[in-house]
């Protein structure tokens, strides 16, 4: 009896062994922000809580999607968030450029950013913009939106 | 020992009440710049017919070079010093082409190629007359000190052991004549034990006003300091005096004078000197407060390794490394503590979890960022919360915030607890800081800066934020500023209480409802740009060190 119950114990451990390696972010969002909080700044903050996160996890990705808003939003305003995006991930906060991927999500009423956790292989959550391009005004605008001030 | 504080509301300090040792009460007096003008200790402190070990009084010009000082001790001497300046040179004393002292009356400074003080020649009173003294350094190829040869009155040989991972503090001295002296250090960076022949216990006083040394005996040596650091008798004794000129070596001071630990109550020509650490300090610094967390405060600068480290097919990685800032290095006198970037040998990464006020406190090696755990415990200390109060005041209107520069207080900035004292990365802890009008940023405030600044830029970036910088030629007696200003609604100046207001919280890139705020720098020098943080980031200085007694 106590032969079988060792057994069962040493099979319980190994099991739980396996289990070990079982990552936490196989495919869920961890945070969503748009209009004020996607300023430089406030921004940053929310990315820095993203990116120990994911260093956290050598599973895990970073996986963004950004959307543009429906108003005033610029052109160029999009691309230039995805690429200071990565530049911050990967150049601040050090993550490896393999590890972060960040995609354009089409439109919402504002701008807004969806920043995933997404395991090695898993599948890639859809972006899902509620507005249409068609409807969507941009503003002609000189300004960046590179944050060269602050990274 | 036993003290009590009084504040002024700036939070200077006004009297320490000595519960022990009624006559070495004390209190001090402030000009509107914050600089100590007057300093009194028992009876003169209390306003009554006490014993008065020592009075003294200071007076600045607008650069905060000491123009006249005056000190009276209980034995009735009295001992006076005045100067006059020009660029920031004292008339009498020599300096050599980089702006360093080179001699102070009889006493020479010499320099190595570096930069580094090299030797120290002058004389010394013996008691009948003087002798010739030298004290001669030697550095490593960082800088640090690593042997130094004082002449007078024995020759003494001392090799400094330095610890890396201590930041390349000092940690055992080993003699000529074999004897060793360890040292072990606060996570402030303060000298804890010197074991000299057994442990000996050193405690500094919180507002610097004396040093206990508690020997293994139970035998306490305690000397009490004035307000500029130099030993006042404990009883009404006369003071070692012998006419001493300007420039001369005090006999009776321990340490030597190229990192002079005392300052010379009878010699106040000789200059104010912090004696921790032989860190001087200018007179218009001293007395302001806890002076005894003010070591270094050190900083971390993004550096890329050198291509040579890396095989060709591996991606340089930048790193955090510790570099130190001292923003008193005009003196070229540090000794201690020092940690720079070069002292980080290819291959031996280390990263450091530093305390803003000094010293490293988590040696976290080939771990560039901290745990979410590690960044929920950190806790502001109650001096970094002073220190954090102070800049809320210097720079804010009533209920003003200042966040971040390292220790944002636990709780603030909407959960975005990763600025919390985050040490090793982030914008706000490579030396910035958030004034907002709310701790939940959701309210504005009205911003100022100190007066006598001069606007040097006023634009806005690509990304249209603005930008304001406002240059001082000696900010609070630091030497030339520049404070960067950056979301300011803004309005136009005016003079309100001894400050400049210059506008609000709440301007282009500052103004989420949730995150109102302007977003302050110090930068070293002037500066009429305001470049991307690679570029200025050198420039940039713990904002800490406008707190008083930092």
């Amino acid at each position: 009896m106590n032969e079988l119950l060792s057994l069962l114990i040493s099979l319980n451990f190994l099991f739980t062994l396996a289990g070990g390696n079982h990552t936490h972010c196989e495919a869920r969002e961890f945070l969503e922000y748009s209009g004020d909080d996607a300023l430089c700044e406030t921004e940053m903050a929310h990315l820095d809580k993203y990116a120990l996160q994911v260093q956290s996890d050598p599973e895990c990705m970073a996986y963004i999607i950004v959307y543009g808003g429906i108003r005033g939003t610029a052109r160029h305003e999009v691309s230039q968030r995805k690429a200071r995006i990565t530049r911050y991930l990967v150049k601040n906060r050090g993550l490896e450029p393999e590890r972060v991927r960040v995609v354009e999500g089409g439109f919402r009423r504002k701008v807004t950013v969806e920043l995933w956790l997404i395991a090695r292989g898993a599948k890639l959550p859809k972006p899902t913009p509620t507005v249409l391009p068609k409807n969507v005004r941009h503003k002609r605008t000189k300004l960046q939106f590179t944050c060269s001030s602050f990274y | 020992m036993n003290q009590n504080y009084d504040y002024f509301n700036d939070g200077l300090i006004k009297f320490v009440h000595n519960t022990n040792d009624s006559n070495f009460d004390r209190s001090y007096s402030y000009d509107q710049l914050g600089r100590l003008t007057r300093a009194a200790s028992g009876g003169s402190a209390r306003q009554d017919s006490g014993g008065v070990p020592y009075f003294e009084t200071f007076a600045f010009d607008v650069f905060s070079n000491t123009l006249s000082r005056f000190t009276l001790t209980w034995s009735s001497r009295a001992y006076s010093d005045s100067g006059t300046y020009t660029n920031g040179r004292r008339s009498g004393w020599g300096y050599d082409a980089d702006g360093r002292i080179k001699t102070i009356d009889t006493r020479e400074y010499h320099y190595d190629a570096s930069g580094q003080p090299e030797q120290l020649t002058g004389q010394v009173w013996n008691g009948v007359g003087y002798d010739a003294t030298s004290i001669t350094s030697g550095f490593d190829g960082d800088g640090n000190r690593i042997k130094e040869v004082s002449s007078s009155p024995t020759p003494v040989t001392i090799f400094y052991l330095r610890s890396s991972v201590l930041g390349n503090a000092a940690v055992q001295e080993i003699h000529n004549g074999g004897q060793t002296v360890g040292y072990v250090y606060t996570p402030a960076g303060q000298v804890l034990v010197k074991h000299d022949l057994g442990p000996i216990w050193k405690h500094i006083t919180p507002a610097n006003t004396g040093q206990y040394e508690i020997y293994q005996s139970g035998f306490v040596n305690r000397v009490e300091f004035d307000a500029v650091g130099a030993d006042v008798a404990l009883t009404p004794a006369e003071v070692a005096d012998s006419g001493e000129g300007k420039g001369d070596v005090d006999s009776g001071l321990p340490g030597s004078s190229l990192d002079s630990r005392f300052s010379d109550l009878s010699n106040p020509a000789a200059g104010c000197v912090s004696y921790v650490n032989g860190i001087p300090l200018p007179c218009s610094w001293m007395g302001r407060g806890s002076l005894s967390w003010l070591e270094v405060s050190f900083g971390l600068e993004k550096q890329q390794p050198q291509a040579s480290i890396s095989p060709r097919w591996v991606r340089p990685q930048w790193r955090w490394q510790p570099q130190i800032e001292n923003p008193f290095s005009e003196f070229n006198e540090l000794e201690v503590l020092t940690t720079n970037a070069s002292a980080v040998r290819p291959g031996h990464w280390e990263t450091f979890g530093l305390t803003p006020l000094g010293g490293p406190a988590v040696h976290n090696p080939q771990n560039p960022l901290p745990t979410h755990e590690q960044v929920r415990n950190l806790k502001p200390t109650s001096e970094q919360q002073q220190c954090s109060d102070y800049l809320a005041r210097l720079f804010g209107g009533n209920g003003a915030q200042a966040g971040a520069n390292g220790f944002t207080p636990s709780g603030d900035y909407r959960g975005a607890y990763t600025y919390n004292g985050q040490r090793l990365s982030g914008h706000l802890s490579d030396h910035a800081i958030h004034i907002s009008g709310s701790r939940d940023q959701t309210k504005d405030t009205d911003v100022f800066v100190p007066l006598g600044g001069n606007r040097t830029l006023s634009t806005s970036d690509s990304d249209g934020n603005t930008v304001d910088l406002f240059h001082y030629r000696n900010l609070n007696g630091l030497g030339s500023y520049t404070l960067a200003v950056l979301h300011l609604d803004r309005s136009s100046p005016q003079n309100v209480g001894g400050r400049q207001h210059v506008g609000r919280t709440g301007g282009p890139g500052g103004e989420g409802a949730n995150d109102r705020h302007v977003h302050i720098e110090l930068l070293k020098g002037r500066r009429t740009t305001f470049p991307k943080p690679a570029i200025r980031g050198p420039w940039r200085t713990n904002l800490s060190v406008l707190c008083p007694g930092r």
